[in-house]
C-alpha cells in the first residue's frame, strides 16, 4: 500500500489532539494479538475531504500524500492510505485518533468509506466467505449499488478489480514485518517475525463501517488466510469454513459462494453482474430476516436468550459463529501463553 | 434512501441501511489514563 510519509510523523501529528489514543497506537503498532493478521486501512472521503486538509498538509501535502496513490473509490475526493498496524485494536485506535484530529467522525459516517486490508490473497471461495461473513456479521445491514463499489481500478489495464466488495492488491508496497503464527511438524506454534507472503492482500471495501466491522473482518481474514496458507490457525479456519458453508446450505444460499465475489486472474470472474446478483440475494435475505426478528421481538422480547440453532435465523447464526471462533482463538492463545510461562 | 417508483403507484422508500437486530451495540470506549502502578512492596523482615 502506497503511503509516502512515516508512521512517526503521523503519530506526532495525532498526538497533539489525541495523546491517549496515539500513545496506545505506538504501544500496539507492531503487536499482533492472539495470532491474528495485521490490519491495513484506507479511508475514502466521498465529500470534498476538506476535514483532512490539515492532516494531509502536516504529512507533506496532497501531491506527496494523496496524488502518489492512483487508487480510490470512484466518487471519492481523496483516499488516505494509513500504515498497517498489528491488530484490529490498533487500527481502531488509529482511526479514533484521526477522528479527534480532523474533528469529524469516521465510523458510521455515510460520507466515509473504510477499506480494510488483510495480508495474503484469499482464493475465490474464501473471498466469498469473507464478504458474506462480513455482511451478515456487521452491526449494519446495507443495500449497495454497483456504482458505490466502483474504484479507479475497476477497469484497470493491468489490475482490473471490477466492482466488488472484495479486492486484491495491485502488487504495490507491502509491509511484511508483522508476526506470523506458524506451526512445526508436531503442530506446535512458532512465531515468525515476518508474514509468509512477500506480497498480496485481500481488501474489503465495506462502505460506512464500524469498529465491530474491523474486528470481524480481521477475525474472518485470519481464519481464512490461516486455512489457506497452513498457519497455526489452519484447523480452526478449516472448521470455520465448513461451519459457514453449512450455515449457508441450511438457508439454501450455498450457491452464492460460486459467484465471482472477487476479480481474480480467471477471466470468468470478470462478471460484475453475476457478483451483484449474488450480493442482492444475500441483502434481500438478510433484510427479510431483520424484519422477521423485529416482528418476533414484539411477541417474544426475550428472544436474545434463545440459544442459537439452525432455526435461529441466519443473522443470529452468523453472530454465534463469530463469537464462537473469536472466543476459541483467544482461549487457545492464552493457553499457549500459559504453557510458555510454565 | 432508494426510491422504488412505478407510474401510478405511491413511491416506496427502501432504507439503504438498517441496524442488524441481533447485534447488541457496544458503548464507544473512552480512553482513560492508566491507573498508577501500585508501589512495590518489600516483604517485612522476619526477625
Amino acid at each position: 500500500m502506497a503511503y509516502r510519509y512515516s508512521f512517526e510523523d503521523l503519530l506526532a501529528l495525532l498526538h497533539g489532539h489525541a495523546p491517549l489514543q496515539a500513545g496506545a497506537v505506538v504501544l500496539h503498532r507492531r503487536r499482533v494479538e492472539h495470532g491474528h493478521l495485521s490490519v491495513g486501512l484506507k479511508i475514502h472521503s466521498l465529500d470534498d475531504g476538506r476535514q483532512f486538509s490539515a492532516l494531509v498538509e502536516g504529512l507533506g501535502g496532497a501531491e506527496r500524500i494523496l496524488e502518489a496513490n492512483y487508487y480510490k473509490q470512484s466518487c471519492a475526493s481523496l483516499c488516505l492510505v494509513l500504515p498497517p498496524v498489528g491488530s484490529a485494536r490498533a487500527a481502531i485506535l488509529l482511526l479514533e485518533s484521526i477522528e479527534n484530529f480532523i474533528g469529524s467522525t469516521l465510523f458510521g459516517n455515510p460520507k466515509i468509506q473504510i477499506q480494510v486490508c488483510s495480508p495474503g490473497r484469499l482464493d475465490a471461495r474464501r473471498s466469498a466467505l469473507l464478504a458474506i461473513g462480513f455482511y451478515l456479521g456487521s452491526d449494519t445491514l446495507r443495500r449497495y449499488t454497483l456504482r458505490e463499489l466502483a474504484t479507479s481500478f475497476t477497469g484497470h489495464h493491468h489490475y482490473p478489480r471490477g466492482r466488488r466488495l472484495v479486492l486484491y492488491d495491485a502488487e504495490g508496497d507491502f509491509e511484511r514485518n508483522f508476526d506470523w503464527w506458524g506451526k512445526d511438524s508436531g503442530k506446535h506454534r512458532f512465531v515468525e517475525p515476518q508474514l509468509p507472503f512477500a506480497n498480496g492482500r485481500t481488501d474489503l471495501l465495506m462502505g460506512s463501517g464500524s469498529r465491530l466491522d474491523i474486528e470481524n473482518i480481521n477475525l474472518l481474514a485470519t481464519l481464512l488466510v490461516h486455512a489457506q496458507y497452513q498457519g497455526y490457525w489452519e484447523e480452526c479456519g478449516a472448521q470455520f469454513q465448513e461451519e459457514m458453508e453449512a450455515l449457508l446450505e441450511r438457508h439454501i444460499l450455498n450457491g452464492l459462494i460460486e459467484a465471482p465475489w472477487v476479480r481474480t486472474d480467471d477471466p470468468t470472474s470478470d462478471d460484475d453482474d453475476g457478483f451483484f446478483a449474488a450480493l442482492q440475494e444475500l441483502v434481500a435475505y438478510a433484510f427479510e430476516e431483520s424484519v422477521r426478528i423485529k416482528k418476533q421481538g414484539g411477541l417474544f422480547p426475550r428472544w436474545k436468550e434463545i440459544p442459537s440453532r439452525s432455526s435461529g435465523g441466519i443473522l443470529q447464526e452468523m453472530q454465534s459463529l463469530l463469537q464462537k471462533y473469536r472466543a476459541e482463538l483467544i482461549s487457545k492463545s492464552r493457553l499457549l501463553d500459559q504453557e510458555d510461562l510454565a | 434512501m432508494i426510491r422504488a417508483h412505478q407510474p401510478g403507484s405511491e413511491p416506496i422508500d427502501i432504507p439503504e441501511t438498517v441496524p442488524n437486530p441481533v447485534v447488541v451495540p457496544k458503548p464507544t470506549p473512552t480512553p482513560t489514563e492508566p491507573a498508577p502502578k501500585e508501589p512495590a512492596r518489600t516483604p517485612e523482615k522476619v526477625p
